[in-house]
């Protein structure tokens, strides 16, 4: 079995899901007493938090790759970034390393070929949902089509995410808003929508909508398993 | 802020228990988006299961020193070995290391001499409650009087852990661990150690008539102690 990296705490919420997700996918794959061989490093969400408000893009691709070489000195075959948003350095954290990185897009695109859907939703923070690394990705490299919400209801996913979920906060007003956003992306045609930030999971449930939901915290998680059983 | 070192997954359950218990005592400790710094070594648990089974404890000692190791070569400034039962080789891992060791029965001990308790009764794994290791420091370093069950019960409270390594959380076992502590409290006992870091799964401190030391909880709070330390 390879030793899966987890670079974490962003939130610690969500690394603490994957840590979960991982082990229990390890016991119903192997069985009994079974559990994942981790290496997590976790950070300070603080100093990060600050340094994507004041978009000092520089200071975050050093505190990542500062970590990934951490787990990757603490024996990880394989990492992943336990957030979203934070792909967005992976092409400056691949030189510093001599294992791969499991990217999150592409453990999702995967699921959703297997599915055979064309046309997907994504929700995220305002940089997942705008920028290229998540989104470009899945259009250029995978050739899905990616329908973001309107400006005003992104600012209202992104809000949410920073001001509640990472704060483990949980609002009932905040979840109907979501329900209403990934009822708009469904009537535009699309087929699923991603929770493209890690946190949303906490929030919205599969069991709530009719449309179907690939969380990418549990995508991510399995495809980890997957690749350290394989 | 100290990087906290976690040698976990003894089983993951509890080092997942760890995990939120730490990042939720910094949170609170220094508020807004604060998270511990954390480097988690997590093991595979089903082949440490089998050596311990067959006693062949230098395979054991083996795995637990190269994956604290491991912790230390990724820049943790201290450890935490987050399982009671594993303790029997704190002497040895701490002799390969050069970060300190924050010792599960020192952090027990501190606690119960700060909260004035003379006797005290010990659930744990049959090797932590028949064996010197821990009990020995507790009564050595922290001059307590420790009783632990009879033989027969002995055996039940080992058992009920094997359910709770693997997720089985069973109303009769936590029966058992009630009438067990009544017994006990009844020998003299002010108070009860959970001496195995899954109990505190099952049966929570205010469940028990006298009140349960759970040492998850309190290895995991001496660990913020330290790492917020100036």
């Amino acid at each position: 079995m390879k030793i899966i990296g987890l670079l974490g705490g962003m939130s610690w919420e969500s690394s603490a899901l994957y840590y979960q997700q991982i082990n229990e996918g390890i016991k119903n794959t192997l069985g009994g007493l079974h559990s994942a061989k981790i290496a997590m490093y976790s950070v300070d969400f603080s100093p990060i938090e600050e340094m994507q408000h004041a978009g000092d893009l520089d200071g975050l691709a050093t505190a990542m790759v500062d970590g990934a070489k951490r787990i990757e000195a603490a024996g990880a075959d394989f990492i992943l970034i336990c957030t979203n948003t934070m792909h967005e350095f992976v092409p400056q954290i691949e030189p510093h390393l001599s294992i791969p990185i499991l990217h999150i897009a592409d453990a999702t695109a995967s699921v959703i070929e297997e599915r055979g859907l064309k046309t997907v939703g994504l929700l995220g923070t305002g940089f997942t949902m705008e920028r290229a690394f998540y989104k470009g990705r899945l259009v250029d490299k995978h050739g899905i089509n990616v329908l973001t919400p309107n400006e005003a209801d992104r600012k209202i996913v992104h809000d949410v995410i920073y001001n509640e979920l990472c704060l483990g906060k949980i609002d009932v007003s905040s979840k109907a808003e979501y329900h209403r956003i990934i009822n708009t992306l469904a009537d535009e045609g699309a087929e699923a929508v991603i929770l493209g930030c890690t946190e949303i999971g906490m929030l919205v449930k599969q069991s709530e909508t009719d449309v179907l939901l690939l969380d990418t915290t549990s995508i991510h998680a399995y495809k980890a398993v997957e690749l350290a059983t394989k | 802020m100290k990087t906290i070192g976690l040698l976990g997954g003894l089983s993951w359950e509890s080092t997942a228990v760890y995990y939120r218990e730490i990042n939720e005592g910094v949170g609170r400790a220094k508020g807004g988006y604060h998270s511990a710094k954390i480097i988690l070594n997590s093991l595979e648990f089903a082949g440490l299961e089998a050596m311990m089974q067959a006693e062949n404890w230098s395979e054991v000692q083996k795995v637990l020193v190269d994956g604290a190791k491991t912790i230390e070569t990724a820049g943790a400034d201290f450890l935490l070995i987050c399982s009671n039962t594993m303790h029997k080789n704190e002497p040895i891992i701490r002799e390969n290391i050069s970060i300190p060791i924050i010792h599960i029965a020192d952090a027990a001990g501190s606690a119960l001499v700060a909260d004035g308790i003379k006797k005290v009764g010990f659930l744990g794994t049959t090797f932590t409650m028949e064996q010197d290791f821990y009990i020995g420091r507790l009564k050595e370093k922290f001059e307590l009087d420790v009783i632990v069950p009879n033989a027969i019960d002995r055996r039940r409270v080992h058992e009920i852990i094997d359910e709770i390594c693997v997720g089985e959380l069973n109303e009769n076992s936590k029966q058992d661990y009630k009438r067990i502590i009544d017994d006990l409290a009844q020998q003299g006992a002010e108070a009860v150690i959970l001496g195995c870091t899954e109990i505190g799964i099952l049966i929570k401190d205010g469940e028990g008539v006298v009140p349960l030391y759970d040492t998850t909880l309190i290895h995991s709070r001496a660990a913020v102690d330290l790492a917020l330390k100036e």
